[in-house]
């Protein structure tokens, strides 16, 4: 018990000493510059700027999405060839 | 895209597709062998590579996301997913993510993410890779060649997972897939909680502290660690892109492409645990969370020394790590198919 509190006490001291270094804040409010953009690029880029909660339901649903599409597609090439993943034992 | 650059409108920057590809495969192999997210390999590279930090941790999330849902659909034909347990990490992992991203766009303010994250990273990657090292040795020392009649049955070892099954703080449940009799929903909440706020301070999809906690806290064996760290590393990166964004800090088009690249590495990952024993699994595991953590000190060393070639170095540690073992991985499953063959070839 002493050496679990002695490790959080740790972990949460550890990052204070470095609050002193010099690495350059970000702006919070980034806004992307739209000039030269074009097609899908373009959307984003509004998306993003001017509808963030679209910016975030686009992304997250886009990565769904692909996983969801490749996974069944793998799935359907990978039994065509014969490489069916079944149960297992398991064994350590 | 500009011969093998893209160009990409959120980050306003161009980048290579093949170090995003390749970064894919490997964290893809990775991920689906050691059920992680692999961000502690990627959100680094991103960054020595130019990346902001707060940038390539939202994008990390991102396509960690869409590869574990590829990764955890393949463990979970192999009966490696505890969806029970799986799904109490919800509540303590969602609420975890939130706290940790908070964390982080308060550091963020003050001007001192990067090197914060940093640190951090060092800490757990050394701390649990030397743990995961020493157990492996244990292990191996404790199984001494059987003589009959000579020494009485030893006592069962008291592990840590005993004694958090022995605390009987209700809601109790049953967990026959990862063969737990009973085990308190508390406990298993509580340690969601911490793996879920990691999650969302390092912008890791937590498998790498998920993993050692559900094989040594909870109990689990470990390729059923592995399927259902995959599962909870699928909801706390799917809340965790989705937080991300809503900041401003994820890059879509970086993440897409990163994606393809992990979806056939997923699937080099996840067939490879078919051939390889849970104690093997869990040396690998710790070997690369070594080097992984050697690259971060290298990172830090060079913003505390102001030597930018220690950082290139920091890169190309990183790399040559993942590429290494998603190498050795890699060899493991063509080795296990090639001897299952001539074994089945025998048999018939």
């Amino acid at each position: 018990m002493r050496r679990l509190l002695a490790l959080a006490v740790g972990l949460l001291l550890l990052p204070w000493p470095v609050l002193a270094s010099e690495e350059p804040a970000t702006a919070l409010e980034h806004r992307v510059n739209t000039a030269g953009l074009s097609g899908i690029d373009l959307t984003l880029a509004h998306y993003y700027n001017e509808r963030r909660l679209l910016y975030a339901v686009v992304t997250t649903v886009a990565m769904a999405v692909c996983g969801v599409v490749i996974a069944f597609v793998v799935d359907v090439v990978l039994g065509r060839l014969g490489l069916r993943v079944s149960k297992l034992d398991h064994r350590e | 895209m500009d011969g093998y650059q893209i160009y990409l409108p959120i980050a306003e920057m161009t980048f290579s597709v093949p170090l995003l590809l390749g970064l894919g495969l490997c964290v893809g192999v990775l991920g689906g062998f050691f059920g992680v997210g692999g961000a502690w390999i990627v959100t680094p590279a991103l960054n020595i590579f130019g990346f902001n930090m707060s940038f390539a941790i939202g994008t990390d999330l991102a396509h960690i996301f869409g590869k574990s849902i590829i990764a955890t659909k393949k463990h979970s034909r192999m009966g490696n997913v505890d969806v029970k347990l799986g799904v109490i990490s919800i509540i303590g992992s969602t609420v975890g993510v939130e706290v940790g991203a908070q964390s982080v766009m308060a550091l963020e303010r003050v001007g001192n993410v990067g090197s914060v994250v940093r640190w951090v990273y060092m800490f757990l990657l050394f701390g649990l890779g030397a743990y995961m090292a020493h157990d492996y040795r244990r292990a191996t020392r404790q199984q001494p060649p059987a003589r009959s009649g000579a020494v009485a049955p030893s006592r069962p070892k008291k592990t840590m997972s005993n004694r958090l099954h022995s605390l009987r703080i209700p809601p109790m449940i049953s967990l026959p897939t990862s063969g737990i009799d009973q085990v308190s929903v508390v406990v298993i909440v509580a340690i969601f909680l911490v793996t879920g706020f990691l999650s969302g301070f390092l912008g890791v999809g937590g498998g790498f502290v998920l993993l050692p906690s559900l094989i040594y806290l909870i109990g689990c064996p470990t390729a059923v660690a592995v399927g259902t760290s995959l599962l909870c590393v699928l909801f706390m990166a799917g809340y965790g892109c989705f937080s991300y964004a809503m900041k401003g800090r994820t890059e879509l088009v970086a993440a897409l492409v990163m994606l393809a690249g992990a979806a056939v590495g997923a699937q080099i990952g996840v067939l490879a645990t078919r051939f390889v024993r849970g104690y093997g699994i869990r040396l690998l595991f710790a070997i690369m969370i070594i080097l992984a953590g050697v690259s971060v000190s290298l990172k830090q060393a060079q913003h505390l020394l102001n030597i930018p070639f220690i950082g290139t170095l920091a890169g190309y540690v990183v790399l040559a790590a993942a590429g290494s073992m998603s190498l050795l991985v890699t060899l493991k499953l063509i080795q296990g198919a090639v001897a299952e063959r001539r074994q089945s070839q025998y048999t018939a």
